[in-house]
């Protein structure tokens, strides 16, 4: 770790250690059990996939995972600590210990409020529920669920305050967290264990695979007119989006491009980006945008099984609506509807950086608000640019007593398959249909 | 000397035109009044400056069956407009940690937040469906959150007694949307606030009855402030109950506005 580095927030943390200190006008606050609180999860896990007739992959999941979270608060003093893991008795790749958050935060007190926060973070931008082109700082699992992928903690340095009519973060990530992708049995992934991502620092076009670097952001976030409007700016790792292959290649005279090994390594590209996220209610409406254009300073050309690529600037939105409907026994019922766009680059290019490249969205959810707050949601998502892309979601969820609740549920895929080139969007989960049981004990 | 240009006569018939144009004036019409008693009753609650309380609410179905339900409860006064809630939800287990924020505004929709910890997502929610069931309660959002004064029309009815006590009672129609067409509300002399309230549905039938009790008397500088422990909601349609009570009560609490604001949920 270079030290020199990442002096100025080694002083942060100081700092707000010797405030914390100071400011602390009794003993024992720590172990003041009032000062703590806990929840957390224990879920049984099943997944069954239609039958692919492949020995070499599991059809079958049956995994007990658990989310534990422990915070602390005693007046300007936070901390949280939360994590995820996983054991699935059929796929090994898919057992994991995911940090959600550890972090330590302090508010000084003042004029002005200034707020630090240090430690690992998961963020979520999200204005929207299926497209997330804003919702971009953490690293994913994407042996999770497509449209809302779990999310892996960011080492943070984070300062926030009051300015200019709004609240103002500026960011320091001086970690590339690593994305997980699921393992060569899983239905979900590639048919083979990707290698370990390979992020390329754009500033001296080289390989970084010691994952320090320097990452920032700021973030200023409004409300205006019954609209929340966040803006922000970043200079990052760009996580989202991988380009497989590899950038150890020759060209032959007569053969043309030979990869000189295997290409499929995940690569991930600096990015400097600016975005938008609003979201605004309007009567029994709300509105929702989230937009992010993208500049990639200097790049590697990769070689890839579908030819020679680059990241390319471009520029993603995603905007829906939700209207609700209360029902004379009042029940919920919630129709969303969302829409997302790559432009700024073809066809290719748009399938180059997203499974959701120009696609729709629908859904319906029921909430029949009664004491086991049952609940009803379809969503179905179409490739309006490929006519073969389809995805649809259904579940039904209830709560059985005080700690346990219950979901089950589909989810299906309409996609071709993609032969011998690498998949592209949901090429991904040609015929991974599968059906879902969750039991969950909460506590 | 003014008297010199009037006869008698002209005089009396003057007299009488003005004492029945005054009359005429200062008559309240039922609206009127009614309105001025909510006015007041709104400026006689007024004061409470910050309270923080927890919450337990017990649903009772058609067959008597007991369900709890618990939250943590701050309301911060805001001087020319409607007052800032945030509930935390701490039973069942499910959602625990779910807040919900809402900045009452007197005239227009009220801005309102759902914070989901597990997703950390601060999500902008639609404050317009307020007939929707709280937590599966008898209660609606409708009967739990702001009641402004310019968000109703409000008609006098009558004087009655209730429990021995001098109560007003005087209708309220929502001049928004609204999960009931209207609300008879018994509203007690001595607190300034309601012992019972009739909803009736859309189609004017009588739906649910609230009844309002254990008021206790807070002092909050030289105001005193009387406050219901416990509502119970009784929905004569469906034969279910519901009953909404407040412990550790805190009235006169300094609150910071800081704490009501979206970037304070997560």
């Amino acid at each position: 770790m270079n030290i020199r580095r990442h002096l100025p927030f080694l002083i942060m943390l100081a700092l707000c250690r010797v405030e914390a200190e100071e400011s602390s006008s009794g003993q024992g606050r720590w172990s003041n059990p009032e000062n703590w609180d806990s929840r957390g999860e224990v879920a049984l896990e099943a997944r069954q996939f239609k039958n692919d007739h492949n020995r070499l992959t599991k059809d079958q999941g049956l995994a007990i995972s658990s989310r534990l979270e422990l915070s602390f608060g005693e007046g300007a003093d936070k901390a949280r600590l939360r994590g995820l893991g996983r054991v699935d008795k059929h796929d090994k790749s898919r057992d994991v210990l995911l940090l959600e958050d550890a972090y330590l935060s302090h508010q000084f007190e003042g004029e002005r409020e200034i707020k630090m926060l240090a430690g690992y973070k998961v963020f979520n931008w999200s204005a929207t529920e299926v497209f997330h082109p804003s919702d971009v700082i953490n690293s994913r699992n994407y042996d999770s669920n497509l449209e809302n992928l779990d999310k892996i903690g960011e080492l943070t340095f984070e300062i926030q305050s009051n300015l200019l009519g709004g609240v103002w973060s500026a960011y320091y990530w001086p970690r590339y967290e690593r994305p997980r992708f699921p393992g060569a049995v899983s239905r979900l992934g590639f048919g083979s264990n990707l290698p370990k991502p390979v992020f390329i620092d754009s500033s001296n076009n080289q390989e970084i695979r010691d994952r320090q670097g320097l990452q920032y952001g700021i973030r200023g976030d409004y409300q205006i007119a019954g609209a929340d409007v966040g803006l922000y700016f970043l200079d990052h790792m760009d996580r989202m989006h991988a380009f497989v292959g590899t950038n150890n290649y020759t060209v032959h005279p007569s053969a043309g491009l030979i990869p000189l090994e295997t290409p499929v390594i995940p690569y991930f590209f600096r990015v400097q980006e600016a975005g938008a996220t609003i979201q605004w209610a309007v009567g029994s409406m709300v509105l929702k945008l989230e937009s992010s254009a993208r500049f990639y300073p200097e790049v590697t050309t990769l070689y890839t099984l579908n030819g020679l690529r680059q990241p390319r600037d471009h520029q993603e939105v995603a905007g829906g609506m939700e209207y609700t409907w209360t029902l004379t026994g009042g029940q919920e019922l919630m129709l969303m509807i969302e829409a997302t766009t790559v432009t700024g680059v073809g066809v290719q290019g748009r399938r180059d950086v997203t499974a959701f490249q120009r696609d729709g969205m629908i859904g319906f959810r029921l909430a029949m608000n009664d004491v086991a707050s049952s609940e009803y949601s379809v969503i179905a998502i179409k490739d309006l640019e490929l006519a073969k892309e389809e995805f649809y979601t259904f579940k039904y969820s209830r709560r059985l007593g005080d700690s346990f609740s219950l979901a089950v549920g589909g989810r299906i895929y309409e996609a071709p398959p993609s032969g011998s080139r690498l998949p592209l969007g949901l090429q991904l989960y040609h015929r991974d249909n599968q059906g879902f049981f969750t039991l969950t004990r909460f506590f | 000397m003014i008297f010199f240009f009037f006869s008698p006569r002209k005089f009396i018939l003057t007299l009488t035109t003005a004492l029945l144009f005054t009359s005429l004036t200062f008559a309240e019409s039922p609206e009127e009044k009614g309105l001025k008693i909510a006015t007041e009753a709104r400026e006689k609650n007024r004061g409470f400056m910050g309270e923080e309380a927890d919450m337990k609410m017990v649903l009772i179905d058609a067959h008597g069956t007991q369900t709890m339900r618990e939250m943590q409860g701050k309301v911060l006064e805001v001087e020319g407009d409607g007052n800032r809630s945030l509930s935390i939800f701490l039973n069942p287990k499910d959602v625990k940690g779910t807040k919900m924020l809402t900045w009452a505004h007197r005239q227009n929709d009220d801005d309102q937040w759902l914070y989901l910890p597990s997703m950390k997502r601060t999500k902008r929610i639609s404050s317009s469906n307020k007939s929707s069931s709280f937590m599966g309660s008898e209660f609606s959002y409708e009967d739990l959150g702001s009641q402004e004064v310019e968000k109703y029309g409000y008609k006098f009815l009558k004087d009655e007694k209730m429990n021995g006590m001098d109560c007003w009672v005087m209708e309220r129609t929502p001049k928004k949307e609204s999960g009931y067409s209207k609300q008879i509300i018994t509203m007690a002399k001595k607190y300034y606030n309601p012992l019972k309230i009739e909803y009736f549905d859309r189609r004017g039938e009588l739906l649910k009855t609230a009844t309002f009790s254990d008021y206790k008397e807070y002092k909050v500088g030289s105001k005193n402030l009387w406050m219901a422990d416990q509502i119970h909601m009784n929905n004569v349609q469906t034969q279910k109950q519901s009953t909404f009570s407040w412990q550790n009560r805190q009235v006169g609490k300094k609150l910071a506005m800081k704490e009501f604001e979206t970037k304070s949920l997560e």
